[in-house]
């Protein structure tokens, strides 16, 4: 389990982008039984969802304000931003931080230089390349 | 900030081909720096061939490239790529990062406009906001007007043509008691623009340009103007 479960109170989150980070992700916290929303702006990327997922999926652009409520994001406390998409990416982490102050934000971002636009909100960023980088020099150090 | 041969407003657009074009073309006609950034090496050679301009390949939304455009000593960035998200970032980066005092975005998505504001940048254009106000207006409006709002819609620019035997036809600026919130600008008759003063005389036919500042006073004075 990789998130941690918090008793008695609503799981929901949102996920944008359904590529394989995302759908990994979905899958992973319907079993440790969150309420999860994915969105993807194309339909077919919803079949790398796992057989056991267990949430719902919206097709939609993942910066419309409007679908994003749709799916729930006044009541989130989990919005991840997982598209392949930098600018989008922080674009709709900012709409669920800024806009409607879910509790925790996580996008990806792979330009490193980018990464301040989202931590200067409290948005918790995943660089794919650093942590890379740290698994290389953990390996040359052993 | 044309006629100010000494200093020359720098600008920095981000975008494609055709709106960078566009505006860089306009923008050094009055007298400006202009660089732009653009992604498509043909489309980046095809502008280099505008005289005057300055032309950076590469992706506007990454530090480096805007450094080698120079983005520190920008006075205005222009981001006008076909992915809203991409401007946001754009103007965000120029904004937190180096500083530039004015960041303009293209929004394709109008509803998103205050979620930009809120980000920090300084303008917004959506065109589909734009062509929806133009449409409002002209269907609000009676065919003979022609209004543009500026400032937020505190300041209104109106287009009035005089009938034949209108109540003011024939009549001196000052008879009109025109209230304070309204000047009249300029008197087209025929190919003449005519600045008025009061004791210039209205006749069948001209075209007023009035500023206004109050919509209700305006109304009223453009119910008399038109009968």
């Amino acid at each position: 389990m990789i998130f941690n479960k918090r008793n008695n109170k609503k799981n929901n989150a949102i996920i944008i982008g359904c590529g394989r980070l995302g759908s990994r992700t979905a899958g992973e916290l319907s079993l440790d039984d969150w309420d999860v929303v994915v969105m993807d702006n194309n339909r077919d990327a919803f079949r790398l969802l796992p057989s056991f997922f267990g949430g719902s999926t919206l097709q939609a652009n993942a910066t419309d304000i409007e679908k994003l409520e749709e799916a729930g994001i006044k009541e989130a406390n989990l919005f991840i931003a997982a598209t392949d998409n930098d600018e989008i990416n922080i674009a709709s982490a900012q709409i669920a931080k800024v806009l409607f102050n879910v509790e925790k934000v996580v996008a990806r971002i792979r330009d490193q230089e980018k990464i301040d636009l989202c931590e200067k909100y409290g948005i918790k960023t995943i660089c794919p390349p650093s942590l890379s980088i740290n698994e290389i020099n953990r390996y040359i150090e052993v | 900030m044309a006629e100010n041969k000494a200093y020359k407003k720098r600008v920095l657009i981000i975008g494609e081909y055709k709106a960078e074009k566009a505006i860089a073309s306009s923008l050094i006609k009055r007298g400006c720096n202009v660089t732009v950034i653009n992604e498509n090496g043909n489309d980046a050679e095809r502008l280099a061939e505008i005289n005057g301009l300055n032309v950076i390949f590469g992706n506007g939304s990454s530090k480096s490239i805007l450094l080698d455009a120079n983005v520190e000593n920008a006075d205005m960035v222009i981001a006008v790529t076909e992915s809203d998200e991409k401007n946001l970032v754009i103007c965000e980066i120029c904004k937190n990062e180096y500083k530039v005092k004015k960041t303009i975005a293209l929004l394709e998505d109008g509803e998103k406009s205050s979620f930009f504001y809120k980000m920090g940048v300084d303008r917004v254009i959506s065109p589909l906001n734009m062509v929806t106000t133009i449409m409002e207006e002209e269907t609000l409006r009676d065919e003979v007007s022609n209004r543009l709002s500026i400032g937020n819609g505190r300041m209104m620019i109106t287009e009035t043509p005089v009938h034949k035997g209108a109540q003011i036809s024939g009549k001196k600026l000052w008879e009109l008691n025109l209230p304070r919130e309204i000047i009249i600008g300029c008197i087209m008759r025929g190919d003449e623009n005519l600045v008025p003063r009061g004791d210039t005389t209205i006749r069948d036919n001209d075209i007023l340009l009035i500023l206004s500042s109050d919509q209700m006073k305006l109304d009223s004075f453009l119910r008399i103007a038109e009968k």
